[in-house]
C-alpha cells in the first residue's frame, strides 16, 4: 500500500487550548463577581461593573470564549486525525483563531460600556455580530474543506456532531441577530414582541443545544474512548441519538416561554418536544458511560477519566432536569427563579467545564510530548470542582423552589401570603452566599488546573505528530439517488409531513394523521430492518461516506422545527395585536434604550404569566399587544427583582426617582444597584429621530410628523416630568437627563393599549379634562 | 477504516475503527427505548388532551376560569363592617402590621406622609369615608401613584389596613402638608368646589382626576398631575423609612 506522510497542525490546537484556559478563568471569575453582587449589593460599585452589564459579559465569556475555544481545540485536534488529513488551510486556521480572540476582546470592552442588543447570549452589538458570523464561516470553510480532502472514507460520529454544530449555529446566529442598525453601536432587531421572543429562545435554547452540547458530544466521542482505550458502546445508538437530537432539539425553544402570552399551541409543542428529548440526550450519556465498561477501575487513578465520567453524568442530570423543567406546571414553579440558574450551571460547570478539564489533562501532555505534571493536583481539582458544583447547584435548587413557592403562596381568603416581593428575595441571602462559595471553589480548581497545565507544558516542548496515511483514492461514493430516495429518507419524510399536516387541521383529522404518521414510522422501521443484510452496507453507512449529503440531511432535519414554529408566528402577526397600540414617544424610546443598556432585563421580567398569583402581585396578565412594538422584547428570564410588565402608572415619578437614587430607601433589603448617575447623564433629543426611523423600518408605525417633531416633543414631555418631580418635592432634576427618560419609559410600560373594560388612559384623560374645566 | 471484526469481551463485535477508536454495535437498552417511546406516546397524548380536544382548559383559559371563580366568591364589604373593624383592636393591630409592611415607603412610619399624603389629618384626596378609603386601598389611583392593593393583599388585609387608617384618621401627626379636601367623619361629604388648604379647587372626592388639568390627555397616564403642593418634608423623607 502506498502511503504519504502528513503532519497534523497541532500548533493551532495549542493556541485554542490556552485561550480556553485563560478565558475559562476570566469567565468564571466574572461569574464569582456577579454572584458577590447578588449577595452583597455594594459590590455594584460603578456603572461599568454593575450586575446588569457584567452578567452578559459572564455568560458570553463562559459560552463563546471558554467553551468556544475549547470546542475549537477539540475539533481541530480530532478532525485532523479522524479525516487523516491536516487542516485544509493553516491561514484560515490562523484567521479563525485571531478573529475569535479579537471578538472576545471586543465583547469584553463593549459590554461593560453598556453597548448591548438586549437579548440574552446575543448581547453583542451588530458590528461584532458580523465579525462572529464571518469568523464562524471561516471555521466552517476550513472544516468542510478538510472533510473534502479526507483520506478516511466514512465520517466518525464525532464529525457528525461537528457538522451539526457548524451548520445550525450559523442559521441560529444569523437569524436571531437580524437587526437594523441606527448607529455604529446601536441597532433594533427586525423581530419584535412575541416573534422576537420565539426567535430569541429558538436561538437561546439551541445555543445550549448546538454550542454547549453537540460539539462537546463530538469531543466526548473522540477523547473518551481514547483516554479509556475502550470501544464505543453502540454505533446504532450513535445514529439514533444523533438524529434524534438534531431533529428534536430545535423544537424545544418555546419551553422558555411557558405560561406566557405565547399562543398555547406553541407552548404545548415546545413542551412535548422537550420531553421527547430526554431519551436522545441520555443516548449520548449512556454511549459515553458504557464505553467505560472495562475501564471503571482506571477511574480511581486517572483524573482524565474522572472528569469525563463526572462530566457525562452531569450531562445526564441536566438533560433529565431539562425535560422536567419543560413540563408546564413544573415550569410554573421554576421559571424566573434560581432553579434555572442552577440547571444551567450543572450543564456549564459540570458537563462543559469537566469535559474541558478532562480533555485538557489528556491533551496537554500529548501536545508537549510529556507526562502530566501532577496527577495529585488534577485529582484535587476534580474533588474541589465537584464540591463547588454541588454547593452551587443545590443552593440554587433550594433558592429557586423556595422563592417559587413564596411567589405562589396565596391566602385562603384571597391575596398573597408574601405580597411584598422583597420578602421572597431576602430569604435567599444565605443561599446566595453558599452559591458564591461553590463558585469560588470551582474557580480555585480551575486555577490549580492552569498551574498544572502550564507546568506540564514547561516540562515538555511543543510536539509535532507525523503519520503515514494511505495514499490511495477513497472508494467510490454511493449514488446520491440511492440515498435521497432510500427507504429511511422517504419514511422520515412521510412521517414528518404527516406530523406537520396535523398542525393545520382539526382535532379528529389531526389524530388520524398522527396515528398514520406513527404507523408509517413503525412500518418503515420494520421494512428497513428487513432489507438489511450483513454483506451490503446500510443506508446510513453509505451516507457516512458522503459528507456533503450528510450535511444537507442535517440541515433539513434541523430546519423543520424552527420553520414549523416560527414561520406561523411571523406570518400570523395579527393586525389585531398592533392596531390599538401606540408606539413609545420619543422620550420613552430613549428611556427604553437606557433600560436595555443597563441590562434591567437580567433581573426584571416584563411578562405576567397566566397564574392568579401573578396577576395578584403584578397586575393584569400580559398579552401579546403589550410588547408588540418591543424591539427587542424584554420578557426576561429571571426575576431577581419584581416583574415590571405593569409598572407604568403604578407609582409616582417621585417614587421612581427616589428608588433609582437609593433603592433601599424605598424597599428595605433591596439588592438593586444604585442608578443615581442617570440624573447626571444627558440625552441628546436631536438623536432620537434616527432611532425612530430605525424603529419604523422594523415595523413600528411612527408617522413622518412624529419623527419630524421628535426633539421638541421629547423636550416637552421631559419638562413635564421634571416639573412633576419638582412639584412633588424633588427640584433640580434636569429635564434632559437619562433619569427623566427612564422614568418616562417606566411609567409607560404595560400601557401600550387600552384593553376593553379597563379604565386606562382614556378615562383618566376625561377626568383630567373635566378637572381642568372647573 | 479497517473492518477488523475484532470481538471485545465486554462490548461484543467491533464494527468500525477510526484513528484507533473502536466502535461496537450493541443493541439499544430496553429501558432507554421505553423512555424514548414512552415520551413520544405521552407527548402525543398530552397534545391532544390539551390542544387537540381541549379536554381541560390550560394556560390563559384555565386562568380565566379561576379568576371568574375567585370573583364570584369574593365577599362584599359594607361601611358598617369597616367602621366596626376600625374600633376593633385586633383588626387595627393587624392593619398596623400590614401598613408597616407595605405602606410606609410612601406614607412613612406614622402615616404622616412622604411620597404619598399624610393620612392622619382631616384632608383627603380621594375621600375620607370608610368606603372611600377601602376603595382607594383596594383599587388604587394609579394616575396619582397609589397602587391597587386588593389583589396582592387580599380582602382581609385590605380591610385590616382600612381599620388601621380609620383608627389614625384625624390624629394629626405632624408631617406632610394637608392635601385634598376636608372630610368631616360621619358627616356629609363636603362640596366638590370647596377650596383645599392649598387654595386650589378640588374635584369630587372619589374622582380620579387632576385638579389643575395641566397634563394633557396622553400625559396624564404617565405623569403624576402636579396638583400636589410643595412637599415641605423633603428632609425627613430622605431618612431611611424603617429601622
Amino acid at each position: 500500500m502506498k502511503t504519504i506522510t502528513i503532519t497534523y497542525d497541532d500548533k493551532i490546537v495549542r493556541w485554542f487550548l490556552w485561550a480556553s484556559v485563560i478565558f475559562g478563568l476570566v469567565g468564571t471569575l466574572a461569574g464569582v463577581f456577579i454572584a458577590l453582587e447578588l449577595a452583597w449589593w455594594p459590590a455594584n460599585a460603578a456603572r461599568w461593573i454593575s450586575f446588569g452589564r457584567l452578567r452578559p459579559l459572564h455568560t458570553n465569556a463562559a459560552i463563546f470564549a471558554f467553551v468556544g475555544n475549547m470546542i475549537f481545540a477539540g475539533v481541530y485536534y480530532s478532525t485532523q486525525r479522524l479525516t487523516k488529513a491536516r487542516m485544509a488551510s493553516d491561514l484560515l486556521s490562523k484567521i479563525h483563531f485571531w478573529g475569535w480572540q479579537l471578538i472576545i476582546v471586543g465583547a469584553a470592552i463593549t459590554l461593560p460600556l453598556g453597548l448591548t442588543q438586549g437579548k440574552e447570549y446575543a448581547e453583542l452589538i451588530w458590528p461584532i455580530d458580523i465579525a462572529v458570523a464571518v469568523i464562524w464561516l471561516v471555521f466552517g470553510a476550513n472544516f468542510f474543506w478538510t472533510l473534502a480532502k479526507r483520506r478516511e472514507k466514512h465520517l466518525y460520529v464525532a464529525l457528525w456532531f461537528y457538522i451539526a454544530t457548524i451548520v445550525t449555529i450559523t442559521v441560529l446566529y444569523v437569524v436571531n441577530n437580524l437587526a437594523v442598525p441606527v448607529s455604529m453601536v446601536e441597532s433594533y432587531p427586525i423581530f419584535g414582541g412575541v416573534q422576537d421572543a420565539l426567535v430569541q429562545w429558538w436561538y437561546g435554547h439551541n445555543a445550549v443545544a448546538f454550542f454547549l452540547t453537540t460539539p462537546i458530544l463530538g469531543i466526548m466521542y473522540y477523547f473518551m474512548p481514547k483516554a479509556a482505550n475502550r470501544p464505543i458502546f453502540s454505533y446504532r445508538l450513535s445514529i439514533i441519538h444523533f438524529w434524534g437530537l438534531v431533529f428534536l432539539y430545535i423544537w424545544a425553544g418555546p419551553h422558555h416561554l411557558l405560561n406566557t402570552a405565547l399562543p398555547a399551541w406553541a407552548q404545548t409543542v415546545g413542551m412535548v418536544f422537550s420531553l421527547m428529548l430526554w431519551a436522545p440526550s441520555w443516548g449520548g450519556m449512556i454511549n459515553g458511560l458504557l464505553t467505560l465498561r472495562g475501564a471503571w477501575d482506571k477511574l480511581r487513578s486517572d483524573p482524565v477519566l474522572k472528569f469525563f465520567a463526572a462530566g457525562v453524568t452531569f450531562y445526564g442530570m441536566a438533560t433529565f432536569e431539562g425535560p422536567l423543567l419543560a413540563i408546564r406546571s413544573v415550569n410554573g414553579l421554576a421559571h424566573y427563579t434560581d432553579w434555572i440558574i442552577g440547571h444551567v450551571h450543572a450543564g456549564t460547570l459540570g458537563w462543559n467545564g469537566f469535559m474541558a478539564a478532562g480533555m485538557f489533562y489528556w491533551l496537554v501532555p500529548k501536545l508537549y510530548g510529556t507526562k502530566l505534571h501532577s496527577r495529585a493536583a488534577a485529582n484535587y481539582h476534580f474533588w474541589i470542582g465537584t464540591v463547588g458544583i454541588l454547593l452551587y447547584v443545590v443552593s440554587m435548587w433550594v433558592a429557586g423552589i423556595t422563592q417559587g413557592l413564596m411567589w405562589r403562596a396565596e391566602q385562603p381568603g384571597g391575596g398573597l401570603e408574601y405580597p411584598n416581593f422583597i420578602e421572597t428575595l431576602i430569604v435567599l441571602k444565605p443561599l446566595y452566599w453558599t452559591r458564591l462559595v461553590g463558585g469560588s471553589l470551582y474557580v480555585i480548581g480551575l486555577i490549580m488546573m492552569t498551574w498544572n497545565l502550564v507546568k506540564t507544558a514547561m516540562n515538555g516542548a511543543p510536539a509535532e505528530t507525523t503519520v503515514e496515511v494511505p495514499a490511495d483514492d477513497l472508494p467510490k461514493n454511493a449514488n446520491w439517488k440511492d440515498l435521497v430516495f432510500g427507504k429511511p429518507a422517504l419514511v422520515s419524510l412521510v412521517v414528518v409531513a404527516l406530523m406537520l399536516a396535523a398542525g393545520f387541521v382539526d382535532a379528529i383529522p389531526a389524530s388520524v394523521l398522527i396515528a398514520l404518521s406513527v404507523a408509517v414510522a413503525i412500518g418503515g422501521y420494520y421494512l428497513t430492518a428487513k432489507g438489511r443484510s450483513d454483506d451490503k452496507p446500510t443506508w446510513h453507512r453509505l451516507l457516512e461516506g458522503r459528507a456533503g449529503l450528510f450535511t444537507v440531511f442535517t440541515v433539513v432535519a434541523m430546519l423543520v422545527g424552527g420553520v414549523a414554529e416560527i414561520v406561523p408566528t411571523v406570518i400570523a402577526t395579527p393586525e389585531a395585536t398592533t392596531i390599538q397600540n401606540t408606539p413609545y414617544t420619543a422620550l420613552e424610546l430613549e428611556g427604553r434604550d437606557i433600560y436595555v443598556r443597563e441590562g434591567c432585563y437580567t433581573c426584571h421580567s416584563q411578562m405576567i404569566r397566566t397564574f392568579t398569583w401573578e396577576s395578584a402581585r403584578y397586575g393584569a396578565v400580559s398579552e401579546l399587544q403589550d410588547s408588540a412594538f418591543d424591539h427587542p422584547f424584554q420578557w426576561g428570564s429571571r426575576r431577581i427583582g419584581p416583574d415590571l410588565a405593569r409598572i407604568g402608572g403604578k407609582y409616582s415619578d417621585l417614587w421612581h426617582y427616589r428608588h433609582m437614587v437609593d433603592p433601599r430607601q424605598i424597599s428595605e433589603g433591596s439588592i438593586m444597584p444604585v442608578y443615581g448617575f442617570l440624573k447626571d447623564a444627558r440625552i441628546d433629543a436631536d438623536g432620537t429621530a434616527a432611532k425612530m426611523r430605525g424603529m419604523r423600518s422594523v415595523g413600528v408605525p411612527y408617522t413622518a410628523a412624529q419623527i419630524e417633531s421628535s426633539a421638541s416633543d421629547e423636550r416637552a414631555q421631559a419638562a413635564v416630568i421634571a416639573s412633576n418631580l419638582a412639584g412633588q418635592g424633588q427640584a433640580g432634576v434636569a429635564a434632559d437627563s437619562e433619569m427623566v427618560a427612564l422614568i418616562a419609559y417606566l411609567q409607560r410600560v404595560g400601557k401600550n393599549h387600552t384593553a376593553p373594560g379597563e379604565s386606562g388612559a382614556a378615562a383618566t384623560a376625561t377626568a383630567s379634562a373635566e378637572g381642568g374645566a372647573r | 477504516m479497517a473492518e477488523t471484526k475484532r470481538h471485545d469481551e465486554l462490548q461484543g463485535e467491533i464494527v468500525h475503527e477510526y484513528d484507533g477508536i473502536e466502535e461496537a454495535d450493541n443493541a439499544l437498552p430496553l429501558w432507554w427505548l421505553a423512555i424514548f417511546y414512552g415520551a413520544i406516546v405521552f407527548g402525543i397524548g398530552y397534545y391532544f388532551f390539551y390542544e387537540g380536544y381541549k379536554v381541560e382548559p390550560v394556560g390563559r383559559a384555565a386562568y380565566d376560569q379561576e379568576m371568574a371563580a375567585q370573583a364570584a366568591a369574593a365577599p362584599e364589604v359594607t361601611a358598617e363592617q369597616l367602621v366596626a373593624l376600625g374600633e376593633d383592636d385586633v383588626a387595627v393591630a393587624a392593619g398596623r402590621a400590614v401598613f408597616a409592611a407595605n405602606c410606609v415607603a410612601c406614607h412613612d412610619q406614622e402615616a404622616q406622609g412622604k411620597i404619598g399624603p399624610n393620612l392622619t389629618d382631616a384632608y383627603w384626596i380621594h375621600g375620607g369615608s370608610a368606603m372611600d378609603i377601602h376603595h382607594t386601598i383596594e383599587q388604587g389611583y394609579s394616575a396619582k401613584g397609589m397602587p391597587a392593593w386588593g389583589a396582592s393583599l387580599g380582602a382581609d388585609a385590605v380591610n385590616q389596613a382600612v381599620a388601621y387608617v380609620l383608627s389614625i384618621r384625624g390624629t394629626n401627626v405632624e408631617g406632610k402638608e394637608a392635601q385634598g379636601e376636608l372630610y368631616a367623619p360621619e358627616g356629609v361629604t363636603t362640596e366638590a368646589q370647596e377650596p383645599s388648604p392649598s387654595g386650589e379647587p378640588v374635584v369630587d372626592a372619589g374622582a380620579d382626576a387632576s385638579a389643575t388639568g395641566e397634563p394633557t390627555a396622553d400625559e396624564s397616564a404617565l405623569a403624576e398631575p402636579a396638583t400636589d403642593v410643595e412637599d415641605s418634608t423633603v428632609e425627613s423623607a430622605e431618612t431611611p423609612t424603617s429601622e
